[in-house]
């Protein structure tokens, strides 16, 4: 029975592009809109919303072929604008991420306010200069669904050649390719990038 | 020119630089008694290096096949330590004990999803009501090691009493103090008592789900008890009762100070301060449980104790 339901489970997941479960309703993990909204640390689908999964080693060769934008979307505390202090990221750890990557935060949530919307547009056309066909690859830490929202809400905004790297920096580390420390790309209030 | 912010980033990167390459819990089966094996956790918190391998699993060779307690904190633990009784023994997996909800002694279920996984009703219920929770925070502490890792909840319950498997006879005692339920093992053809969180050795106890009263009970019950060899939920094994001494005075020593400081009419910083003497000092991990212990308890013996007090004007 158990066996049935895990292939269940499989079948509806690859079959659909959505993550099901066999095990209950899921309604409270994901919005209407079909981004998960809970549990974000949790183990992933075999398919991306959009575009390719890859393995580290098809990242490997793909980084080698080519340039991919290599967009880390790790969350970290966001500290809101006061009258003393304006809005800036606060991490608590130094974040290691893969070379050559760009880290915009917490674009991963299932849920984006206006601002959080306009950081991560503005973000893409200034790195892209407005290449929707420019390789993107996605990623986070492992079984990490913001890395999945990610890719769904970039193909959302008309990307149309995206990469779901679900190992992120630990699959990247796990094969024992260097890290790099990241820092994130700087906000303001309206969610546009400050230059330094 | 070189920024300021680089150089600090720099040096930062060589003094934290993580550690490369593929992550191995190294268990290694340790044989207590004919049989009998234990796989020894680390006296530490749950980190990022240890992946949470701070808890004791152990397993018996019977003659129909191999009984195994607790599973470990991850699927990866799981895998692992499955892996390393297939080094030992050919004979096929009987069933597995969880001994209580905790985290670190259930997430490796995954891996012995295809036998039975036996716990008591009170840990079923717990375990299916926050196993999840404890998922998702185990992600938080250990991070990459919990990868692929999901809550699978016990499918048989055990009554408590006499189970003759494999020539062995174990007796499956319920007890409760360290959480609701506590499924502590006696194998009475070896003498071995795998006591569960019951008795934690040379590392303080914890108390997230403590009924500390019942707990002190329990451990009065269980060093009645005619064992041979004591397995701790956490710390070395040992062949006398000294690690059940040791936690009964923890716990007391806990409540006195709790109970001295609310009379007085400390507040919880006052009390997350207070001084300890070196026999509870040395239990490894005290500084950081003893501030859980205070966040847990003092609240409740807080309220207990002022609800006796009265205003007085003057």
């Amino acid at each position: 029975m158990r066996g049935l339901l895990v292939a269940m489970t499989m079948i509806c997941n690859t079959l659909l592009m959505l993550p099901c479960s066999a095990y209950g309703s899921d309604d409270s993990l994901f919005s209407s809109q079909g981004y998960r909204i809970d549990r974000y640390r949790a183990p992933l689908p075999e398919n991306p919303p959009a575009g390719k999964r890859l393995d580290t080693h098809q990242l490997v060769e793909m980084m080698q072929r080519e340039d991919p934008l290599l967009l880390d979307v790790q969350a970290v505390t966001l500290r809101p604008e006061t009258e003393e202090f304006g809005i800036a990221w606060l991490p608590s750890r130094q974040r290691w991420h893969i070379p050559g990557s760009v880290w915009l935060p917490n674009v991963g949530y299932g849920q984006l306010d206006s601002r959080m919307h306009a950081y991560l547009e503005n973000n893409l056309v200034r790195l892209t200069q407005g290449n929707k066909e420019r390789a993107l690859v996605l990623y986070c830490v492992v079984d990490c669904w913001m890395s999945w929202n990610a890719v769904k809400r970039v193909a959302a905004l008309g990307y149309r050649n995206l990469y779901w790297y679900p190992g992120g920096s630990d699959g990247w580390q796990e094969a024992g390719l260097e890290l790099v420390p990241g820092v994130p790309v700087p906000i303001d209030g309206l969610g546009n990038y400050l230059a330094h | 020119m070189i920024q300021l912010r680089t150089v600090v980033v720099l040096i930062l990167a060589l003094v934290f630089m993580p550690a490369w390459g593929a992550k191995d819990y190294r268990l290694k089966p340790v044989e207590i008694a004919p049989g009998t094996y234990v796989l020894l956790g680390e006296k530490a918190h749950f980190n990022f290096r240890n992946g949470g391998n701070i808890v004791n699993t152990g397993f018996i060779v019977t003659d129909a096949g191999v009984v195994v307690i607790d599973s470990g904190p991850s699927r990866f633990y799981g895998e692992q330590l499955r892996q390393a009784i297939g080094k030992i023994t050919e004979k096929p997996i009987l069933k597995l004990f969880n001994t209580h909800l905790h985290p670190d002694h259930i997430l490796g279920n995954q891996a012995f999803e295809d036998i039975p996984i036996a716990a008591l009703a009170g840990t079923i219920d717990a375990i299916r009501d926050q196993g999840e929770s404890f998922n998702d925070n185990m992600y938080r502490l250990v991070g990459p090691w919990m990868a692929g890792t999901r809550v699978v909840v016990p499918t048989e319950t055990v009554q408590p009493g006499v189970l003759e498997i494999g020539g062995h006879r174990l007796q499956l005692i319920e007890m409760h103090g360290h959480s609701h339920a506590d499924l502590v093992i006696l194998d009475q053809t070896t003498g071995v008592l795998f006591a569960a969180d019951v008795v934690f050795h040379g590392r303080t106890p914890t108390t997230p789900h403590a009924d500390v009263a019942r707990w002190l009970k329990a451990l009065n019950k269980l060093s009645k008890l005619d064992f041979k060899i004591l397995v701790p939920g956490h710390g070395d094994v040992v062949a006398d009762a000294r690690p059940v001494v040791q936690t009964q005075d923890y716990l007391q020593w806990l409540m006195s100070s709790l109970i001295v400081a609310a009379e007085q009419g400390m507040t919880m910083a006052e009390v997350l301060q207070l001084d300890a003497p070196p026999s509870i000092t040395q239990l490894a991990v005290f500084p950081e449980e003893y501030q859980r212990s205070v966040v847990h308890l003092f609240p409740e013996i807080e309220a207990k104790v002022l609800g006796r007090g009265r205003v007085v004007q003057e």
